[in-house]
């Protein structure tokens, strides 16, 4: 049976920058990303896709084993769920149409497995100075102290 | 080296690199790829990084994309729109409850300033940081918005007099999760008038903010708000008001009225501010009509405009500009409603004065003046 899936709009905000969705939950304030096939499952909900839909627009563009697939689709949707940034919509529910994204899939890309990261102690993080205290790969991810021999 | 010196040549280095951050932040192809290696030849990325290099960082960052410039400033740029981005969801909520709140209780509103730029004139949300809500109300409602935003958790120091409703144009409040918001009951410092704002008035238009309805400016009001709003460029981010024109310019050429902005300066004195400002866009290659430029520089002088022209005209540095500006108080009180009749209008514009200047009384204006002059003026005077 297939599943599908919409955006809990009036509880989330998001956008995607550059290839990476970011969100938002507007009751916590936790703030979420997915670069890579999480930012492409992230847009089809947006679109109203199906999962079955989104497992075989993933299994056409990537050469992987099917079934590493769905199981890394299946616990990113779970992920999904359980932060409450989207809802399972019934068969017959027509879920928010979203905007059409751009969501092609480049061609010989790797798969890698979807990863929803999570950040809920926003207070500490909008503290930090986004050039010096962060990682190169830019805020939230704060700089590693110690690890240098 | 003196500290005189020491001090000039920072700020002739910093006003180099911000030139270049903002032409490789606006500009495009080759030029803006140029200022970006030069920026980065300049710039100490290890000091203390100022806010206007902040605010123009995610502008920054969707110009080298655009360029295809990937380098190893490139994640903490991109962080830099992340951070953007979710500093301006929370400071929407903030301002759409206080639209909702002022529209309960029966107040009209307009917003100026970075909210609808960042909203209506920026593609998403991670390119524009809002620094702050600015809502103009109309005079007679100011005291009655005050007191609502008050009681639904705006802090605002003492409640709002007619005196300072009379004599001032805004009143800063903060809301329950530290934003800012500043109440105005006039849209510009420069021409608190009625004339100048029922021109204003008549330009809003409808938009959507956070999934609420709200009214915000054209993109004609909006670019004449930006460009006479902030009367002193000492305090505004001079870098961040160039690039917000050059998007809005950008994105509504064809819907822009510079018929209109030329026949509001002119009406309301502005002409010489608005020439000054329109100048600066038009060397960053905005498409400025010069018929624009050319009626505004034809514009009659008046005295208020004469000031205006000392100001900004002044090539004393910013120590001479800092005294001038002190002084053109002046030039806003003739361009402002004040009908003092002319036994009275040395006492009321002290009270101008005394408002404008954030003082708590009149007796005040003596000992800053003085300890003004000493500073700025005749610094070796005893």
């Amino acid at each position: 049976m297939d599943r599908r899936f919409s955006i809990n709009g009036s509880a989330v905000a998001s956008e995607v920058i550059d290839g990476e969705a970011i969100m938002m939950h507007q009751a916590s304030g936790d703030y979420f990303s997915a670069d890579g096939v999480g930012c492409l499952i992230w847009q089809w909900i947006g679109d109203g896709r199906s999962r079955n839909q989104m497992l075989d627009l993933l299994k056409q563009g990537f050469a992987c084993e099917p079934a590493e697939i769905e199981s890394g689709v299946d616990s990113f949707l779970a992920d999904l769920l359980s932060h409450q940034l989207v809802s399972e919509v019934g068969e017959g529910d027509d879920p928010r149409p979203g905007p059409v994204a751009k969501t092609s899939i480049e061609p010989g890309a790797a798969y890698a497995p979807p990863v929803l990261s999570v950040y809920s102690d926003m207070r500490d993080l909008l503290l930090l100075d986004p050039i010096h205290e962060v990682e190169e790969s830019g805020w939230p991810t704060p700089k590693q102290t110690g690890t240098e021999p | 080296m003196t500290m005189a010196q020491g001090r000039a040549e920072f700020a002739r280095r910093r006003s180099q690199e911000q030139e270049l951050l903002l032409r490789a932040a606006t500009g495009s192809g080759g030029e803006a790829l140029a200022a970006y290696k030069a920026w980065r030849a300049h710039v100490d990325l290890d000091a203390a990084i100022d806010h206007e290099t902040l605010a123009l960082m995610p502008l920054l960052y969707g110009s080298l994309q655009k360029l295809g410039v990937d380098d190893s400033l490139s994640g903490r740029l991109k962080g830099i729109c992340r951070r953007t981005w979710y500093g301006n969801q929370t400071f929407l909520r903030g301002a759409r409850e206080a639209v909702a709140c002022l529209a309960e209780a029966g107040v009209e509103c307009l917003l100026v300033g970075d909210l609808p730029i960042a909203l209506t004139c920026y593609e998403g949300l991670s390119t524009r940081g809002i620094r702050r809500v600015d809502a103009v109300v109309l005079p007679a409602q100011a005291q009655l918005a005050e007191g609502r935003l008050r009681a639904a958790g705006w802090a605002a120091g003492n409640p709002l007099r007619d005196e300072e409703v009379a004599y001032n144009h805004v009143k800063r409040l903060t809301g329950p999760a530290g934003q800012v918001l500043a109440l105005h009951w006039h849209f510009l410092q420069a021409a608190s008038s009625e004339a100048a704002d029922r021109a204003f008035w008549a330009t809003g238009e409808a938009f959507i903010l956070d999934g609420g309805p709200a009214r915000c400016l054209s993109p004609t009001g909006l670019l004449l708000h930006l460009l006479l709003g902030d009367s002193h460029p000492e305090k505004s981010l001079p870098g961040l008001w160039i690039a917000d024109a050059l998007v809005i310019i950008g994105r509504a050429a064809e819907q822009l009225d510079w018929s209109r902005m030329i026949g509001f300066a002119l009406a309301h004195r502005l002409a010489v501010r608005l020439e000054r400002k329109l100048r600066i866009l038009s060397s960053y290659g905005a498409p400025i009509p010069e018929s624009v430029v050319r009626a505004l520089r034809e514009a009659r002088t008046n005295l208020p405009e004469s000031i205006d022209a000392m100001v900004l005209g002044s090539q004393g540095g910013r120590r001479k500009r800092m005294a001038l500006w002190r002084f053109d108080v002046l030039a806003d009180y003739l361009r402002s409603d004040r009908q003092a009749g002319l036994l009275n209008r040395p006492a009321d514009f002290s009270h101008f004065v005394r408002h404008r200047w954030g003082l708590s009384g009149r007796r005040q204006l003596l000992p800053v003046l003085a300890r003004h002059f000493r500073r700025n003026i005749a610094p070796g005077w005893p």
